[in-house]
């Protein structure tokens, strides 16, 4: 990667959306691919956050060694959770995950003996510069790490089985798919790099919020997999850079709207152009090839 | 934790209150799914939008609170009857694959937007909308509040209101129809489309109505439908998705449990134990109370 934003604003911009990135991308995993409306994967990631940065701070423990157990205490949650709700669809699901995603966020708010509820907490550093260029490299090798398992993934034969589900869940262990085993993995899988994510943009942010567990930005999430297109590989990266970058640019001229419109076009998309961006620049590319192909 | 009789008892007394006005909502939230087959995810922002309609037509325009309720009820009948038009008529006319995950993502969409929306216009504060008052009532339970206990009295009132509508009158009795059978009934000559536009605007109607009645109580403000519409969905869950004796039996039993949580464990987690049970029951007896056996939840 020869190209390296230097500004520091820059730098921020690139690495949230880096991790934006990942969560939209390993979202996709359950939801666009796997059909798994979930609403558990933001609550998974600030919960994460929290929990590196207390093990770190309380049990006096390098972040580098708290990152990956916040990261495989959540893919255990996920593991817990899946195993829960693996006989619930659709609205059920939803509803459970919804229920987890409120239940962490409010102990994060109520226990401010631990967690500094609403007065927000201090994570400790993971590197001891004030350049933002080193964070900048771990976010990039994070992002590469979790296209990467991503990429093995869809290509694999649980990928396959992943997307069987989708599409009829009742049929696939007729043709000898195990429904359990291919949830149960999808969820800690996704659980997981929503964990190892969340803990690193706690330590680089430094300061934790409850906010960060909110709704909201859940549904920022599942709008990145939505308008980039859900179940392509492309579509959440492209979902996540015009979503996160046109909130940033929003946030910063109309204010209070800006969640908003973001609902007004998950709702816009979905009644239109269900595959999103990847859909709609699909049936450009076909339209302008068949133009040109034309004989008069 | 402290074991006083009094503090139990209006815990779970004001459990029971609060109970019998989210059943409006519920009541809602399951004739919806009864007809229409999905979970309306926007429940609590029309809630928030009967709220609202009532704060400002009775500090504004000067009328009674219980005029606002009607009126606050009109108005949102309409706004539904329009959003299931516009917005939801594909998800069952089969224009749409995987029609579930559409009614959720898009009533949760508009539940965000309608939230942020709301934000933005009326502004983060809460406004105080005045309390109901009958000239008649001026006792109320020990330990519960007057203005409570007059907005349980009304919502009852209402949900007695919607049960004869449905047992008694001629398009009740298509509803029931619709939702027992949708094809059967179009056989029989029910618009069934029309049937899901007017359950629709009935059921945000009678979320507006609770926002009505509960807005004095609780302050009226732009996320003020988030909590009370899971605990809607908790209820509807736990008495069976479609029944409505199961959402006015599920109520009363939240309202309880949550009352004795409350008591006995801790209050600030109030809206935890509402989660439990949704986990529990989801776990244990998927179909709830009194609902249809599912093959798959």
């Amino acid at each position: 990667m020869s190209y390296l934003p230097t500004g520091s604003y820059m730098l921020h911009l690139t690495i949230m959306l880096f991790y934006y990135v990942i969560m939209a991308s390993t979202y996709n995993l359950l939801f666009g691919y796997g059909g798994q409306l979930t609403f558990a994967h933001v609550a998974l990631a600030g919960s994460s956050g929290y929990l590196s940065g207390l093990i770190s701070l309380q049990l006096q423990v390098s972040p580098w060694l708290s990152m990956p157990i916040a990261a495989l205490i959540i893919a255990a949650i996920s593991y817990a959770m899946a195993l829960v709700c693996l006989r619930m669809r659709g609205p059920y699901l939803a509803l459970a995950t919804l229920g987890f995603a409120e239940s962490m966020r409010l102990i994060v708010a109520i226990e401010y003996k631990y967690t500094g509820g609403m007065m927000g907490l201090s994570v400790p550093y993971l590197l001891r510069t004030d350049s933002r260029i080193p964070y900048y490299f771990i976010a990039l090798a994070l992002v590469m790490l979790a296209l990467y398992v991503v990429h093995k993934v869809v290509k694999s034969r649980l990928g396959l089985f992943i997307r069987a589900i989708r599409e009829d869940e009742d049929v696939a262990p007729i043709i000898g798919i195990d429904n359990r085993s291919v949830k149960v993995k999808t969820f800690t899988i996704s659980g997981f790099f929503a964990g190892l994510s969340g803990a690193f943009i706690g330590h680089y942010l430094h300061v934790l919020s409850p906010d960060n567990l909110q709704i909201n930005l859940m549904v920022m999430v599942i709008a990145m997999v939505v308008v980039g297109g859900l179940g392509s590989f492309v579509g959440p990266i492209l979902g996540a850079i015009v979503v996160y970058l046109s909130s940033e640019y929003l946030r910063a001229t109309l204010g209070a709207y800006h969640f908003m419109i973001f609902g007004l076009v998950v709702i816009v998309l979905m009644r239109y152009a269900r595959g999103g961006l990847v859909q709609l620049l699909g049936r450009f590319r076909v339209r302008i090839s068949s133009a040109l192909h034309e004989r008069r | 934790m402290i074991f006083s009789f009094d503090l139990i008892y209006s815990q779970v007394a004001n459990g029971l209150i609060m109970g019998l006005i989210y059943a409006l909502m519920a009541i809602g939230v399951t004739t919806i799914f009864s007809i229409m087959k999905m979970v309306n995810f926007a429940h609590g922002e029309f809630y928030m939008i009967g709220g609202y309609i009532t704060y400002y037509a009775s500090t504004q325009f000067a009328i009674s609170p219980f005029a606002a309720l009607v009126l606050a009820f009109v108005c949102v009948f309409g706004i539904g009857a329009l959003v299931e038009r516009t917005l939801l008529r594909p998800a069952y006319t089969g224009a749409i694959e995987r029609p579930g995950e559409y009614a959720i993502i898009i009533t949760f969409a508009l539940s965000i937007t309608l939230v942020n929306g709301a934000l933005a216009v009326f502004g983060p504060f809460s406004k105080g909308p005045p309390q109901f008052e009958l000239p008649g009532i001026t006792f109320s339970l020990p330990a519960v509040p007057q203005d409570r206990f007059v907005s349980c009295l009304t919502a009852i009132v209402i949900v007695v209101a919607v049960l004869i509508f449905i047992n008694k009158t001629l398009i009740g009795k298509a509803l029931q129809a619709t939702a027992q059978d949708r094809e059967s009934a179009m056989a029989a000559g029910i618009d069934t489309n029309r049937m899901s536009q007017v359950v629709f605007g009935l059921g945000t109607g009678l979320a507006a109505a609770a926002g009505s009645i509960l807005g004095p109580v609780f302050m009226v403000y732009p996320d003020m439908g988030f909590s009370v519409a899971m605990k809607a969905f908790v209820i509807v869950i736990l008495g069976g998705l479609g029944s409505i004796r199961g959402s006015i039996v599920g109520a009363i039993l939240l309202g309880l449990i949550e009352g004795l949580c409350m008591a006995f464990i801790s209050p600030a987690y109030r809206d935890v134990y509402a989660f439990i049970v949704l986990i529990a029951v989801l776990a244990l007896r998927p179909r709830g109370l009194f609902g249809e056996k599912v093959r798959a939840v």
